[in-house]
Formats: structure tokens, sequence, C-alpha cells
């Protein structure tokens, strides 16, 4: 989505441009949209929360941080904000979200469709399991793990010193081994020892 | 079962475009939205509530003023013995500062209070004490921590005056999710007002040439804004914090949250830290946090000794702290005092900061070696502390052995 920098967009949208966010939010709504879903577990709620994250950053547009040009991990710690604290968030932003056009009728895409419903299926499966997790683990773990932030990245979004990134990681890994160990369950994609 | 992420969607056919329309419509309604009219009306409801109950508390008459003040609270009112003591501490250690030393102590019989105001979290009241010709010494207090504590608690500060061209001095204290400025306004300001991020002017209450405000909800947007006697603006302070003052002052572009390194208090109780920011260019900042702020800048390779110690003493209004680093070769550092007594000084990632208790002021008892040992346990660096930061003897604070 053009040439220009996040950061260069992201002053033109704080100076008042809001097409500029409107760019923004075309670079980064599939990531972020991907990010929620697998938090929440639903499709249709996760469009939702996409549309929440981007209100919530331009409000705090202000103290926005970009770590190396990229605006992403910080929208990624507004995300993990507004999933934890999903329902205040819709409350908050009722009002715009129901000025949202309704969804037109889908035609001709079955086979996306039925793989969107496999997903959620699986990924509801999945949050059952890592509900058992402790909050804060569960947040780097999606960071890491399912959005590929690396430490750094992911210390920024959170807002915690990478070393706290790290061990929460690893308890997270060690808590999910226990769980595997308990249940039978596969761990192919949490126990790489890097993300 | 697998814990692999899903495969990644687009957002469903048309509805990126949709929901970026939407997007870019409603940011567009918020960027212009005006200020709320009913806003300033819960805030006078509480305000009135709170006076009701800081009258029932103080047991005086009371009238509601500009910027919420409660006129007659404290106003006038001789300072409570705690109170007066905390000014008069206040007040004595700052004669540590050259630019004070030698000037006459605080007057403590005539130590009183100056205003109250009513904000979201109870009366907050200010107390001054006269020093002659020397600093603008005060303290903010929070009444209702106060009440709970059964001693006072806030922020006590001296501060030079300012002169007409610097217009006004001014600190923030937060508190919970209180936040206060307060300061000393120059002789050339009439009226000054605190200016919202929407545009909205309240005028701040002010007496005896002292200032006490609430900033409500984040300090972004918010400024101090003083005037002259014909209304003129004559100088404006947008409020921020320190962590972004800093950002401001030095022009330095911060790429990453503050990480706490050393987090300890100074000798009066109150946080003393150290902590590291990713800035621009690679490069990273040391802060020191603790009764105001310092920054530096550059390379970390820079910003810690190649090798032995280089840990040097340091001043901030009444409280004194080594700060400093040392070289990978240093395990341990040990600080002997003149007195002979010894205190292991931690060292984290290299860094130093260390509060020199008041105990150790005193000539004779104060800090005097720095003993770094490698992990054998050898001496191999040994640096003798300087007592600049003390100054004159005669300049010297310490509680009960100044009778002012």
């Amino acid at each position: 989505v053009g040439g220009e920098t996040d950061q260069a967009l992201w002053r033109r949208a704080a100076a008042g441009e809001p097409e500029a966010f409107g760019l923004l939010y075309e670079r980064h709504a599939r990531a972020i949209y991907n990010y929620l879903f697998r938090r929440c577990g639903d499709w249709s709620l996760a469009e939702d929360l996409t549309s929440v994250v981007f209100l919530e950053a331009y409000r705090r547009r202000r103290s926005v941080v970009i770590a190396e040009g990229k605006v992403l991990p910080w929208l990624y710690g507004v995300a993990t904000n507004v999933v934890r604290n999903q329902h205040r968030s819709l409350r908050r932003y009722a009002d715009a979200l129901k000025r949202v056009p309704p969804p037109a009728p889908v035609l001709g895409i079955a086979g996306e469709v039925a793989d969107r419903l496999d997903a959620q299926r699986r990924m509801r499966a999945i949050l059952a399991v890592l509900d058992r997790l402790h909050e804060s683990d569960k947040d780097v773990l999606a960071l890491c793990v399912w959005s590929q932030l690396s430490y750094e990245e992911a210390a920024a979004a959170l807002g915690v010193p990478v070393g706290t990134v790290r061990s929460r990681l690893s308890r997270a890994r060690r808590r999910l081994t226990e769980l595997v160990d308990a249940g039978g369950h596969e761990l192919d994609a949490v126990t790489t020892e890097e993300a | 079962m697998t814990f692999a992420p899903t495969p990644e969607f687009d957002l469903p056919s048309g509805r990126l475009s949709i929901r970026k329309e939407h997007l870019v419509a409603e940011i567009t309604v918020l960027g212009g939205r005006p200020r709320a009219v009913t806003r300033r009306w819960p805030k006078f409801a509480l305000a009135m509530t709170l006076l009701v109950l800081a009258g029932s508390v103080a047991n005086v008459a009371f009238g509601l003023g500009l910027g919420g003040r409660l006129h007659d609270l404290v106003a006038g009112k001789p300072a409570p013995p705690p109170i007066e003591e905390r000014l008069r501490n206040e007040a004595l250690a700052e004669r540590l500062v050259p630019l004070f030393a030698g000037k006459p102590v605080a007057e403590v019989d005539k130590a009183h209070g100056v205003m109250a105001i009513a904000t979201s979290q109870g009366p907050v009241a200010l107390w001054t004490v006269p020093t002659g010709g020397g600093p603008v010494c005060y303290l903010v207090e929070f009444v209702r921590l106060s009440e709970r504590a059964g001693e006072p608690r806030g922020d006590s500060r001296c501060t030079g005056r300012p002169s007409p061209r610097a217009t006004f001095e001014w600190a923030l204290t937060t508190q919970g999710g209180l936040r206060i400025v307060s300061g000393y306004l120059a002789d050339n300001v009439e009226s000054l007002w605190l200016r919202s991020p929407e545009g909205a002017m309240d005028p701040v209450a002010t007496a005896e040439r002292f200032f006490l405000a609430e900033v409500p909800g984040q300090l972004e947007g918010y400024a101090l804004i003083a005037r002259d006697v014909r209304g003129a603006e004559i100088r404006r302070f947008e409020i921020t914090d320190f962590m972004a003052r800093v950002q401001d002052e030095r022009q330095r572009k911060m790429t990453g949250p503050a990480r706490t390194v050393i987090e300890t208090t100074d000798s009066r109780g109150r946080p003393l830290r150290l902590l590291l920011r990713p800035s621009e260019r690679g490069e990273t900042c040391v802060i020191i946090e603790g009764n105001g702020g310092s920054v530096g800048c550059g390379k970390l390779s820079e910003l810690r000794v190649a090798e032995g110690v280089r840990v040097h003493p340091a001043l901030r209004g009444s409280i004194v702290f080594l700060e400093g680093s040392v070289g990978p070769e240093i395990a341990t550092l040990t600080l002997e005092y003149e007195d002979g007594s010894r205190a292991d000084v931690p060292i984290v990632e290299r860094f130093v900061l260390f509060s020199i208790e008041r105990e150790h002021f005193r000539e004779g008892t104060r800090p005097l070696w720095l003993i770094g040992r490698d992990r054998a346990g050898r001496e191999v660096a040994r640096e003798q502390v300087g007592h600049g930061v003390f100054g004159p003897k005669s300049a010297i604070w310490l509680p009960g052995d100044v009778s002012p």
C-alpha cells in the first residue's frame, strides 16, 4: 500500500489527514484482523474488533510508539488491550460500529467460507486449551508464535522488557507441554525455540 | 490437536474498503468534534460534593472560587506541626544548593496555608513557608491521603523565584490517577489559564502568586497559559510528563518504551530509578528519575565505562546519590564511608544508582571509597568519592542539627 513509511503516514494522520489513516488501515488491517481472530476465535467479532483497534489507535494517536519505523507492533499492543477488554471496547465504540454498512451477500466463494468455518472451529478448540494459561503468557504466545513478532517487537507491543517476553514465552511453552502431557495435544508451533 | 496458527485470511470480499471508508468517516468526525458543553457540570457537581466533604473535615466556612478553589480550607491558617516540619526541612536542605547557600533559613513560625482546590480525589492544599530572599518553598498536600495516613502526604519542593522572562515555575505531581500542576508566578503574570486539548480555557486558582490546578484525564494536549494585566498571552507551557519532556528537549526520537533497570528509593523514601530507553540511530538513553530527572544518550558502549569504576555523587534538590557504571571485570562494588562503615552497592547491567542516606551527609561520615572487586573477590578498582555535592560545612543540613 503505497511507498510512504508508517511514520510519515502516521504523522499526516495525526495532523488531521484521515486519508493517511485509511492507508495505514489498508496496510495493517489484515495482520490485526488475523491476530484478533486467533485471540477470539470468531471472524465476525474479529472484523468489528479490527475497526475498534484502529479507532482506539486514532484516539491514542499522540502516544503512538513507532519502533524502527513500524507501527504494527504498537497496533498489536492496542489490539491486545482491545481483545482483553473487548466488552468495554465494543461498548465504547458501539455507536460507531452501528454505522458500519452491513455485509453484502457472499456469492461464489463457498470454498473460502468452508475454510473460514474450519479455522474458526479449530481456533476455538485451541483457545479452550490456551485459556488455562495466564493472560499475559497468552499475549506473548500469540504475538511471538502466531504473529511472528520478534522478542523486541513483542516487548514494544506489550510495553514490557524483552526479558519479560522471553520468560513469559518460556513459561507458556512449559505450561503447554504440561497440558499436552496431560491431554495428548500436538505442540508443533509452540515448541520451536525462536519465534 | 495442533497449536499451529490457523491460515490467514483477508477481510471478507469488499469489507476492507467498506471498513476503511467507515473508519475514515468516523475519525473525520472525531477530529472535528467540539468539546461537549455539558462536561463542566459533572465537574461542578463533584466540586460541590467535595466542598461539603472538605468543609465537614476541616470544620471551616468555605466557598467556590476560581479554578475550583476552596477559599478558606487552609488559606492563611498556620501550618500544622508535621507540615511545618516538612517545609522547614525542604527549605533548609535547599541551602545545599550554592545559589541559596547562606540565605536566611525558613521562617517556620510563618508557615501557612495558601489555598486548596477541589479535585476528583478530594481536596488538595498548598502550604508555604517564607524564606526571606531564599527559594520559594511549598508543599502540595493530598488532604484525603494525609487524613488516612495521619501525616502529611504530598510533594514538597523549593524553587528559585521566576524572573519576568521565565514567567512562572511549575511542577507536576501525580498521585494515583490524580495529576496536579502547581508553581509560582512571576510579578508580570496577572492570570493563569489551563487550556484543554479541545481548546477550552479554565482559570487556574492562584493565591500569593502560587497556583494549583488539577489536569483532568491524560496530560497530552493540556497547556498552562500566562497572561499579563492586559490579557495578552506572555507564556505557554505544554504540560508533559518527564519522559515526554526528555524526548522533546533532546530532539531525539525514542523508538521504544523505557525499561527500568534499577529501582530504589532516595533518602526521603521517594522513588529513584535508572531507566534505559532506545532512541534513534541505535542509541540508548539513560534516564535518572527522582526528584526531577536527567538524561544522557549515546551508544550503549559509550554510556558504560570500558573498565574500572566511573561512579560519581550527584545532588538533586536535597537528595544525594551515586550514579555511573562499572567495567565488565567488576563483579561487586563496596562503598566505604569515612566512619569505616560499608555498604554493598548493587550493579545492574553494569549501571549503578545508589542513594546516600542523610546520616552520611555529615562530615566524618560521608562516602569515601568505592571499591570494585572481580568474581574471585580480588580488589581491581578503587575510586575516591568527591565531596563537592555536600558544599561548605555551614551549608549542610541534617535533621536535628540546625535550629532555625
